[in-house]
């Protein structure tokens, strides 16, 4: 490789997502009825995330913020656009290449209850990514998974354990050590922390700062809670029924949101701090049901829609440097 | 001061499981006034729902009520079964977290509504079926009449939610226990069915207890808070003080975990550890394994102290409360 090659990979962003679609096939009602046209999950979505960059995507359920997290995972197939990693086009690779690359992508769950085989040792659960993809066994496995045992605030002996003996919080610090095993570059979190209790959360939103600080890694963190996102992320991105509405720095978007659907979901944040209660912190109505076929899908719901909105799809555009918003009204 | 509707004297609930005998809720005292809305904060295993499956008889197998007793408007629910079974469902009515638990998959709203009608109102045909129109747009459900056949699944998490809250007024408590109520629901209609309970506490002079792990819920919406954790109160103070001063050392570690959406320390603070295993608790404060404060006392059984008026904590070294003039005083 040329040093012009490592100069121009390193001013690229590591990961680079442009008009990425998925759409779920919708089975037919019933064997004489025509066949449904697909469910577009997420439509036309576009970033990017640097090196040892956060992301954070923030929406309700069924916004499609977990598909766009299992669509770099390479879990479920693009219907249209790309989503490249450091350059190469993960939907073209095929098995070996595949592979090679999901080394360098890894993931975080939400339920630390569900992803954890409970019949394997701790260690062996740590060490099993080292040893499927042949880098590291015997003696030098179990100094690396020592090693990432420390390093996620595990207690020294948990190696020796199964995952049923630790609490809701240890769970997903072993979760973490796992997916940290293959020096992954980048991490897609998807509510890492939503199932922990309040006390346990704080502990494991710190780690992912320390990782970040320590490793470098970077992460694309999908929530739907505003403020353990605001923690972690350095950009954040709104998706409402699978587009992105709203994107820009952190702090921008919750000092001067745009979008009405961003400013609501701020608004409905309860305050802990009894002398800022609201009354009627509810600003919009109804909830994300039947998307409609043509404009903005946020319409139904929005306090700004007029007749545009009902026909015409609200483009992303910039409004502020590095802030951009998909709104006629707003 | 309005005599309570709900009192919890001593309340005792165990498990008995192939590992032994678990305390789930250990010697849990409150009371709950007419009108007032109570929290009661407490993460996993801190009790804070068995307790109020006790106060409905609901407790799950093999768990059962081992001492105490629950008292409404002074008379025990525990030692008369007949009473009792007329007074839940009527004078305590309960939503929960999920609102396919109490709703019948297999039945048609308007249905199920005009049940709680005829059980305990005695209302029936046309009378119950205007009375459950009116209780859905009390609810926010509006042109509710033609809807009264749907099934619940016809409707959106939060509609459910609403009807929930509609049969649990239907029978006219005086008194809702909300366990987690908009817990499943997204943040835009958790804020619409917060201000639906606010209305309606409002409106018909509710009271409530609503049961939540979330300090943002329990700061919109209570006048006093019990804070649970591992089967007791540890904790009990009008929201404005909780907040502002609290005096456990847990309720401090919790305020200071739980991020606000617009303070942004480089660090969350935290609490070390993780809540306990009811079947395995340390002798004397259960907290103490996790707290900055612990010293050798806390071995022993802490003492219940009330640093003022209407404010009580269970902890050896509770933080000195700020020597001031109280401006704020709800009920307390």
């Amino acid at each position: 490789m040329s040093s012009a090659d490592i100069l121009s990979r390193d001013a690229a962003p590591l990961v680079e997502v442009r008009g990425l679609s998925v759409s779920y096939p919708v089975p037919r009602a019933a064997f004489w009825h025509r066949k449904p046209a697909p469910f577009r999950a997420v439509e036309g979505i576009d970033f990017s995330i640097g090196h040892g960059e956060t992301l954070g995507i923030v929406g309700e359920s069924g916004s499609g913020k977990s598909t766009i997290g299992r669509a770099l995972l390479g879990r479920v197939p693009l219907s249209a656009g790309s989503a490249r990693f450091r350059g190469e086009d993960i939907s073209s690779l095929s098995g070996g290449a595949m592979r090679r690359m999901r080394r360098h992508i890894q993931s975080v769950m939400q339920d630390p209850y569900a992803s954890l085989n409970p019949r394997m040792r701790v260690a062996d659960i740590i060490a099993e990514p080292l040893v499927v993809h042949g880098i590291a066994r015997g003696a030098e496995a179990r100094a690396r998974v020592e090693e990432l045992i420390g390093l996620v605030g595990l207690p020294p002996d948990a190696g020796q354990r199964h995952p049923g003996t630790f609490s809701g919080g240890q769970r997903q610090r072993i979760g973490i050590a796992r997916a940290l095993a293959m020096e992954p570059a980048f991490i897609v979190a998807d509510e890492p922390v939503s199932a922990l209790d309040v006390s346990v959360r704080a502990q494991i939103v710190n780690l992912f700062r320390d990782l970040q600080q320590k490793l470098g890694v970077s992460y694309l963190f999908i929530a739907h809670d505003l403020a353990i996102v605001r923690h972690v992320s350095h950009r954040i991105a709104v998706v409402y029924a699978g587009r992105i509405v709203e994107t820009s720095a952190r702090d921008d978007l919750y000092a001067t949101p745009i979008h009405p659907y961003t400013q609501a979901l701020l608004d409905a944040v309860p305050v802990p701090d009894p002398r800022r209660r609201r009354a009627g912190r509810a600003t919009i109505r109804g909830e994300l049901g039947a998307i409609p076929s043509d404009g903005c899908r946020f319409a139904p719901r929005c306090p700004l829609a007029s007749e545009q909105c009902r026909r015409e799809v609200p483009p992303l555009i910039e409004r502020a440097p590095g802030h951009l918003a998909a709104c006629w009204n707003a | 001061m309005s005599a309570p509707l709900l009192e919890l004297d001593d309340l005792v609930v165990t498990f008995t499981t192939r590992r032994g005998r678990i305390e789930a809720v250990r010697g849990v005292s409150l009371e709950v006034r007419p009108g007032e809305t109570l929290g009661i904060v407490g993460e996993s295993g801190s009790g804070k729902s068995v307790t109020m499956q006790a106060v409905m008889g609901v407790v799950d197998s093999p768990g059962a009520v081992e001492h105490g007793d629950v008292l409404w408007r002074g008379r025990s629910l525990l030692r008369h079964a007949n009473e009792a079974e007329a007074i839940r469902g009527r004078d305590i009515a309960m939503v929960f977290q999920d609102a396919m638990t109490s709703l019948d998959p297999l039945f048609a709203i308007g249905t199920q509504i005009g049940e709680v009608l005829a059980r305990h109102r005695g209302i029936t045909g046309a009378a119950a079926r205007a009375r459950t129109i009116e209780l859905l747009e009390l609810v926010g459900i509006a042109n509710a009449g033609p809807r009264l056949h749907y099934l619940p699944h016809q409707f959106s998490g939060g509609m459910r939610q609403r009807i929930m809250i509609a049969m649990a007024l239907a029978a006219e408590p005086a008194l809702l226990i909300a366990d987690e109520p908009t817990t499943a629901l997204d943040v835009t209609v958790q804020a619409q069915i917060v201000d639906l309970l606010i209305e309606l506490r409002d409106r018909l002079g509710l009271a409530i207890v609503l049961v939540t792990h979330d300090l943002g819920l329990v700061a919109e919406l209570c006048d006093r808070v019990a804070v649970m954790y591992a089967g007791r109160i540890v904790e009990m103070a009008d929201v404005w003080s909780l907040f502002e001063a609290p005096a456990h050392p847990y309720t401090a570690g919790l305020l200071k975990a739980t991020p606000a959406i617009d303070d942004l320390p480089e660090r969350l603070e935290t609490i070390e550890g993780s809540p306990p295993d009811p079947s395995d608790l340390p002798g004397g404060c259960a907290f103490r394994l996790r707290c900055p404060r612990a010293d050798a006392v806390c071995a022993t059984e802490p003492p219940l102290t009330h640093p003022a008026e209407g404010r009580g904590v269970l902890c050896w070294h509770p933080e000195p409360l700020p020597i001031r003039p109280s401006t704020e005083t709800a009920h307390v």
